[in-house]
């Protein structure tokens, strides 16, 4: 087993935090919780990575909530009003078929247009109909305005959970990270934007470089961005004089 | 649509805490009796307002007068009627809830080996749980009879489960506190006891009521502006974000987010464990939530 030659630190990127609050991606996280706490090295995160932390967790929830509210809910009542079908009668075949029109046509928009994901129509297309395959299943006689109830319910409970953990973990600094509130110096903003890394990654990584110019202490910084940020870490390295890795390695960049 | 939640929740509940465990003082009792033609003194200890308790009524009316007299209103409201709407509202819910009375006066009148205080708390306590998928419920209705976000609903959800780890803490502590006072050598260490507890709890109980007092200030806010009349601000039945003042609503929100946040961090205070929550990674909803939060923002947009 390495051990860092000398003093150093972690800085921790949103998408780590948000792992190890969701039980995502553990063996990388515990890998790292487990560097940080065998060889006694700080973790720390930057008061923008909490920022950005919070308006994740809260744009997702009010997007799921809109979802549920105007696009589920509304796709559902048009179909029943379009069959004459009460409102108050259980959920059937039909109404899962009509959801299933719903998320069709968003698919078929995203490939027609190419604007936006599939991956999020996907996902709550899983979800949704995962929810309404299980009471089915079970025999539940469950109408719209109870289907759409639990629905809410489960998304209140989780994110509440959510916010619970990230106090914990962020706010209270309960946990393994203690937060680091940091001064950007805009040029050293500039310099990290000028390798094509946007906001706020480029926040999180000014965070962690100045950090390092100002203490003298070595600080990698831990991120499981593979895509806008470790394709990027030699150049980074390179220009910048900070490293940025994949939790797994963190250690050994220490070393 | 009504506000249930907050009435039962936490409108008198505090109220209530600080009723059964505060404003009280232990007495004790020396009564000679007579038993096989042999004079005994029975001592018997119980508890006793500490002064003459303010009504239910003063105190929901105090608040309400609090409240209102700060709030920016709708032209169409008055500030007084509004007052007395609203608490007589709650003073007849609390009249309603027998049970919570009758628990109340149980601290006042059981002898203090069966332990009544924690009696009382666990009684909180146990009803909470009992009701908090109603609770829950409740603020889902809410959000889907309204054009407001999610996360503001949120929040009366976070709200909910600090008061239920309070309730929590509350009961530890008062566990202890009893059962050190129940096993004193004499009375003046009895109530040396329960001056203790008093000075540990009591301090919880300010934190939940400055709470309570923002996350109502909020919801009545929401209320009157989505409200024609007197009866429709008690239940108003959709709620249009566009009918609040942005700035106000969003001064209000942060401002029992704020009291929200200390709460819990002087719950935390008490008892590390008792406010981290986890979650069910295996649950269909973690895994959604799971993989959207961790896309950029801007996929976070259904058009069609």
């Amino acid at each position: 087993m390495p051990t860092p030659s000398s003093a150093g630190c972690f800085f921790l990127d949103t998408n780590i935090i948000l792992s190890d609050i969701l039980k995502e991606n553990t063996p990388r996280i515990e890998k790292i919780k487990k560097d940080s706490s065998f060889h006694k090295i700080p973790c720390y995160v930057s008061d923008s990575v909490g920022k950005e932390i919070y308006t994740k967790v809260q744009q997702t929830s009010n997007f799921l909530g809109n979802i549920v509210r105007e696009t589920i809910q509304y796709s559902i009542s048009e179909f029943r009003k379009k069959h004459s079908i009460p409102l108050t009668d259980p959920i059937t075949s039909g109404d899962v078929k009509a959801l299933e029109d719903l998320f069709s046509a968003y698919h078929d928009a995203i490939r027609t247009t190419r604007i936006g994901l599939s991956t999020p129509i996907s996902l709550i297309e899983e979800w949704t109909i995962s929810f309404l395959g299980e009471k089915l299943d079970q025999r539940t006689t469950i109408t719209i305005g109870q289907f759409l109830i639990e629905l809410v319910k489960k998304l209140l409970e989780l994110t509440s959970s959510i916010e619970d953990l990230f106090d914990h973990l962020v706010t209270f600094q309960r946990g393994f990270v203690k937060t680091k509130n940091i001064a950007l110096d805009s040029r050293v903003v500039s310099s990290v934007k000028a390798l094509h890394i946007h906001e706020p990654d480029c926040d999180h990584i000014t965070s962690a470089l100045m950090y390092q110019t100002l203490t003298g202490e070595k600080t990698v910084f831990a991120t499981l961005d593979f895509s806008s940020i470790l394709d990027k870490r030699h150049e980074i390295a390179k220009q910048l004089g900070i490293e940025c890795c994949d939790p797994l390695y963190a250690l050994h960049h220490l070393v | 649509m009504t506000f249930p939640s907050v009435a039962p929740l936490s409108d008198y509940s505090g109220n209530a805490l600080r009723f059964g465990l505060m404003e009280i003082k232990p007495v004790e009792v020396v009564e000679t009796v007579k038993k096989f033609g042999l004079k005994f003194k029975r001592v018997t200890r119980r508890f006793e307002s500490l002064r003459p308790a303010q009504s239910y009524e003063d105190l929901v009316t105090f608040r309400n007068e609090t409240i209102f007299g700060t709030m920016q209103i709708p032209k169409w409201f008055d500030v007084d009627k509004l007052v007395e709407t609203f608490s007589q509202h709650s003073i007849e819910d609390y009249q309603k809830d027998t049970e919570l009375k009758e628990m109340v006066e149980y601290v006042r009148k059981t002898e203090r080996k069966s332990r009544p205080l924690l009696s009382f708390v666990q009684f909180m306590k146990n009803r909470f749980e009992s009701r908090r998928d109603r609770y829950l419920e409740q603020e889902a209705r809410r959000f889907l009879s309204s054009n407001f976000p999610l996360s503001f609903y949120n929040k009366f959800v976070v709200f909910d489960n600090t008061y239920y780890d309070f309730l929590k803490t509350a009961e530890s502590r008062v566990r202890r506190y009893e059962f050190l006072a129940s096993n004193a050598r004499n009375f003046l260490m009895y109530q040396k006891r329960i001056a203790e507890m008093k000075r540990n709890v009591g301090p919880l109980i300010d934190k939940l009521d400055a709470c309570t007092f923002s996350c109502l200030y909020l919801k009545k806010y929401v209320s009157v502006w989505n409200a024609k009349d007197y009866k429709e601000a008690l239940s108003p039945g959709f709620l249009d974000v566009k009918n609040v003042d942005f700035s106000e609503f969003e001064k209000l929100s942060s401002d029992f987010n704020v009291k929200l946040r200390e709460f819990r961090e002087f719950i935390l205070s008490y008892n590390s464990e008792v406010v981290r929550k986890e979650v069910d990674s295996e649950e269909h909803t973690t895994k959604m939530f799971g993989k959207l939060v961790m896309l950029p923002s801007s996929s976070l947009n259904l058009k069609r």
